[in-house]
């Protein structure tokens, strides 16, 4: 098991070819760390001395070479040491991951998920940092430190070792100073935060001080502390330098006992001098190992107890396999039988005892009882969501624990009270089933459902509306889908005919002749899709005809003062939240552009408010572009400055987008009044397609194409009913199994936050039932449906299900039950009953007390 | 250019806007009093409006409860169907009225309907915001709910001492609550 492997375990095992070439390419490097000492005392022995110029340029050669190619290695030795160690914290993680996600359900509910996220990222990442070089770094510095030391004995014994001496002394002085400092830091840490302590009282009861004049007695207390405070920053700085002396005087004093000796030794010709310049640079290196050697000593303390930590914080054992020994993955019947079960948890208390009963295959069950009677618990272990303690639970005659997850995956579909929705689309979530079906051997694995399936199914558990209205809200770009988007078109005016013969003002009308409040700044004054890059909202501001149009329609300077306006409150307004992206809901600045504006607010703040940078400019004014009346609800605008962006808008289209906006305020008029617009296609240009009756808008949404316009409230009554009269069409013209699908790929957001509690739960219902198992376990499932949603799944549990799977479903809602082909009744851990609902309710016992107690 | 102080004045004619206004309107309500008004803001921002037309229903007796209700403008009627289906009028709420507000510590099941009684423009406040926003002041935050509950229990004193004066006699009283017992 991953957690029982020590460190050093994957130090040894893994990647010994990369990290032998690690060694090699270390060793190597030393040679050419030792070989330039001897060019230096063979340029002053030999060429100086000698006055050879050649001889000269020979070794300041080799030289140079030999300090490359050693920079070159230990280059590669340091890159290659990373990467190692990388590596094998990639393998540790992957290992462990695989390892947690299998653990018993008992270590999550006491492990909060933010514990095993940072162990399983920040601690594991600090192990990798040490352990690529874990082997190469101890033999590098042991072999450095051998060969600079045996390099110095070579040249003199003596002086070699007395050099090499001195160096464990220093290893010793320091970091006992190092120690002290840190006690001392300690104490200081624990002064300053209780005189912050101290501080604050006095600040929140200042009251009471002024009051009573208390400003001796809280002055005495604050001072104490200061004291301390000064005493102990004191005692620092003396360690703190005192460490640094050590080491100045360590470094000058090798030297100085070369000079000393060595200079006795060389002016009595005993050593050349050139020997001494080596020495010299030897002294110098011989350092660099020592040094290593203990910062690895303290890597691999610190390495080990993280390493420990995150591997104790795991270790337990999975307690299922994932795939069968020695057979491939069952295909069951169905048939359970439970028998003399028993559960216990920790403090000696029975959740359940001697439970015994038996479904045959396709026999659907209800579960119900008093709160806390078990009932959840029995249906975990049937899912083999925890272990048995006593008794045993037989699938098909299979005793649970001898299943593997597979066989589980495979036969039983599990749906929990609270279940869980991932992030990515509807449709990934409602494959979930067949996508993570884990591969054992050669088994095969099952063909993913149909559209059709996937459709039906949604219908099944009352998503449909959901889904419709995701593929509504649907922006179908460019060329995905041709046809659906003609057809789509064809429809605009029939609905637009419905729309008349009932108005209300549930949409707000493309309607070239006016302001419209539900559409930004930006698409006000386009008014439709530019093509060319040019005119896209991301470049404008940079676009010098679009600035000369808002500059001559004396539209600059108010669009500036309204981007100040929308900058200021919102970032007033958003600056502590800007983590969550909730709140950007109806906000004009986008999450990822917070920073820039709070950073343009705060200086212009400070400057007074006067901006006169050309970039600012640019800031403010594509704020005030993405501005949308009706949503960003900061700031108001004027009738006189609505007339103006009309006027902007007439002159864009007919001057810069060379549309004949006559021609679109004519045929818009005709629409509006439910005439035809004219033939499609007529106002578009390659660099625009105007917002006009006649075109399909490539911005919008599937609905707002349909009914030409923006829906003014999303939840209103006005609006479901205008989209119920969309959907009707798109039933009656076979384009909303299209319009669903376009519905299955909404992003469900993280933890599937875009969803409501009801959704989510619909989505793993029909995420189980997708999978056909020939065992259903229901876990309150429908517990948190409304009434309609409850009913249409419970009539597919009846119709379609029946005799196709075996289903232990836990109800809380009693009025289900008359429809299961049998009650199992628990009380305080117990079955206490068990039979048909006419039955139970004639014998007037638990369930009978239980079914009146709910009326 | 100086655009903040040179206002023209036919561009700030537009008057307040709506997060103002929202502001203006949720100060009042008992539940914000003593709440810092930058809490309040953020109310008003994550706030929704919406108009109901003479008779519109705002929500429907059964309906899952997930928002609360502030009357900007017009009136509003709450009534109860009893077991026969007929509507008993409960109350007619003016401008300033809040009703619903439990709807934003936890989800049940609207014991009663609300539909406009004249044209009406509501404030809607649900759940989801009121959480994450209050998570974010966790002391004030503490403080709007213990008022949520104050004003539901005075309801409920009220309520109860009605229905004393309606029951004769402690028995049935008992009959009432042993039902409510035995329900979970």
């Amino acid at each position: 098991m991953v957690t029982q492997k020590p460190l050093f375990y994957w130090i040894l095992h893994r990647h010994r070819l990369l990290q032998g070439c690690l060694l090699l390419l270390i060793t190597a490097g030393l040679f050419f760390r030792i070989f330039p000492l001897e060019m230096q005392k063979r340029i002053v022995n030999i060429a100086i001395h000698l006055k050879k110029t050649d001889q000269l340029l020979l070794y300041c050669g080799l030289y140079l070479g030999a300090v490359l190619l050693a920079g070159m290695l230990k280059y590669a030795a340091n890159v290659l040491q990373k990467y190692l160690g990388q590596k094998i914290v990639l393998e540790i993680r992957n290992d462990l991951y695989a390892h947690m996600l299998r653990l018993p359900l008992g270590f999550f509910r006491r492990t909060p998920p933010g514990t095993v996220i940072t162990a399983m990222t920040g601690e594991l990442g600090a192990v990798g940092h040490f352990i690529g070089g874990a082997l190469a770094v101890p033999i590098t510095g042991l072999l450095t430190l051998a060969a600079f030391a045996g390099y110095m004995i070579w040249l003199d014994p003596l002086l070699g070792v007395i050099s090499i001496a001195l160096y464990p002394v220093e290893l010793v002085v320091v970091p006992m100073l190092q120690r002290r400092y840190n006690r001392v830091n300690t104490r200081r840490i624990d002064v300053v935060r209780s005189a912050a302590d101290t501080i604050g009282e006095a600040v929140s009861g200042i009251h009471e001080i002024q009051g009573n004049a208390g400003y001796r007695l809280e002055g005495e207390k604050a001072a104490a502390h200061f004291r301390r405070l000064f005493q102990l920053v004191n005692r620092l700085s003396v360690l703190k330098f005192g460490i640094k002396f050590t080491n100045n005087l360590f470094q000058n004093f090798g030297p100085f006992i070369l000079f000393l000796l060595g200079g006795y030794l060389a002016i009595h010709g005993k050593f050349s001098l050139g020997a001494l310049v080596a020495f010299l640079s030897a002294y110098e290196k011989v350092y660099d190992p020592w040094k290593e050697l203990i910062e690895y000593y303290q890597g691999l303390q610190d390495a080990r107890v993280r390493y420990r930590r995150v591997m104790e914080r795991f270790d337990a054992a999975p307690e299922f396999s994932v795939c069968p020994e020695g057979r491939g993955v069952y295909d069951l019947e169905g048939r359970i039988e439970v028998d003399h079960l028993g559960y216990r948890i920790e403090g000696q208390m029975d959740l359940l005892k001697e439970i015994s009963f038996t479904l045959s295959p396709g026999e659907q069950a209800a579960l119900v009882g008093f709160s806390g009677s078990g009932k959840s618990t029995l249906a975990m272990l049937v899912g083999q969501l925890y272990r048995r303690q006593q008794g045993r639970i037989l699938i098909d005659g299979h005793e649970i624990s001898a299943l593997s997850k597979s066989d589980i995956g495979r036969n039983i579909g599990f749906v929990a009270q609270h279940p869980f929705v991932f992030h990515g689309s509807v449709r990934e979530n409602l494959l979930y089933g067949f996508h993570s079906a884990a591969l054992c051997g050669p088994s095969e694995r099952a063909a993913p459902p149909e559209r059709e399936r996937l459709l039906e199914m949604v219908r099944r558990v009352g998503l449909e509306d959901d889904i419709v209205r995701w593929g509504l809200n649907t922006v179908i770009s460019g060329s995905e889908h041709p046809h659906l988007m003609k057809r789509l078109f064809e429809m605009r005016r029939v609905i637009h005919r419905r729309i008349l013969a009932d108005p209300s003002d549930a949409v707000e009308f493309y309607d070239v002749n006016r302001f419209l409040r539900h559409m930004t700044l930006y698409r006000n004054i386009l008014f439709g899709d530019a093509r060319s890059d040019a005119f896209k909202l991301e470049r404008i501001t940079e676009n010098q005809a679009f600035i000369q149009l808002l500059r001559d329609t004396d539209l600059e300077a108010s669009m500036i003062r309204l981007g100040w306006d929308l900058a200021r409150e919102t970032v007033h307004l958003l600056q502590d939240l800007e983590d969550d992206a909730f709140f950007f809901g109806s906000s004009p600045i986008a999450p990822d552009q917070f920073d820039r504006y709070r950073d343009l607010v705060s200086r212009l703040e400070a400057a007074g408010g006067q901006p006169s940078d050309p970039v600012d400019h640019g800031l403010l004014l594509r704020l005030a572009l993405g501005y949308i009346p009706a949503r960003h609800k900061m700031t108001a605008v004027s009738r006189h400055f609505e007339e103006k962006i009309l006027a902007a808008r007439g002159r864009f289209i007919q001057d810069i987008a060379g549309l004949d906006i006559a021609y679109c305020r004519k045929a818009t008029e005709r629409f509006i009044r439910g005439e035809d617009p004219g033939p499609p296609g007529q106002l578009q240009s390659p660099v625009h397609v105007i917002y006009c009756p006649t075109e399909y808008l490539f911005s919008r949404t599937v609905l707002e194409n349909i009914v030409f316009g923006t829906p003014r409230a999303e939840d209103a009554a006005e609006t479901s009913a205008l989209r119920r009269m969309v959907v009707e069409h798109l039933a009656a013209t076979g384009l909303l199994d299209d319009v669903m699908d376009l519905g299955l790929d909404f992003q469900v957001g993280s933890k599937g936050d875009r969803l409501s509690g009801g959704q989510r739960q619909k989505i793993a219902i029909a995420r189980a039932f997708l999978k056909v198992p020939p065992v259903l376990i229901l876990d309150e499932a429908t517990a948190s449906l409304d009434n309609t949603s409850q009913a249409k799944i419970q009539r597919y549990l009846e119709e379609e299900i029946r005799g196709r799977a075996t289903v232990i479903a836990v109800l809380h809602r009693l009025d289900l039950t008359p429809a299961y082909d049998r009650i199992l009744v628990m009380r305080e851990g117990a079955l206490v009953e068990s039979g048909r609902f006419e039955e139970l309710m004639k014998k007037g016992g638990a369930f009978y007390e239980l079914y009146h107690g709910q009326g | 250019m100086s655009f903040i102080t040179d206002r023209d004045e036919s561009d700030s004619a537009a008057g307040r806007s709506e997060l103002v206004e929202n502001l203006e309107a949720l100060r009042r309500i008992p539940i914000f009093r003593d709440i810092p008004l930058e809490m309040i803001k953020l109310y008003a921002y994550t706030a929704r409006r919406q108009a109901y037309r003479s008779d519109e229903l705002v929500f429907r007796q059964g309906s899952p409860a997930r928002e609360a209700f502030l009357i900007l403008s017009g009136t509003v009627r709450l009534w109860m169907a009893d077991p026969e289906g007929h509507q008993v009028d409960l109350q007619v709420l003016d401008p300033g009225g809040f009703f619903g507000y439990m709807a934003l510590l936890a989800e049940y099941e609207w014991p009663l309907s609300a539909q406009a009684a004249s044209p009406a423009e509501l404030l809607i406040v649900d759940r989801r915001s009121f959480r994450k926003i209050l998570v974010r002041y966790p002391e004030k935050g503490f403080q709007i709910v213990e008022r949520l509950v104050q004003m539901r229990m005075a309801r409920m004193k009220s309520h109860m001492s009605l229905l004393m004066r309606h029951i004769d006699g402690a028995s049935s009283l008992d009959e009432l609550y042993r039902i409510d017992a035995l329900s979970r």
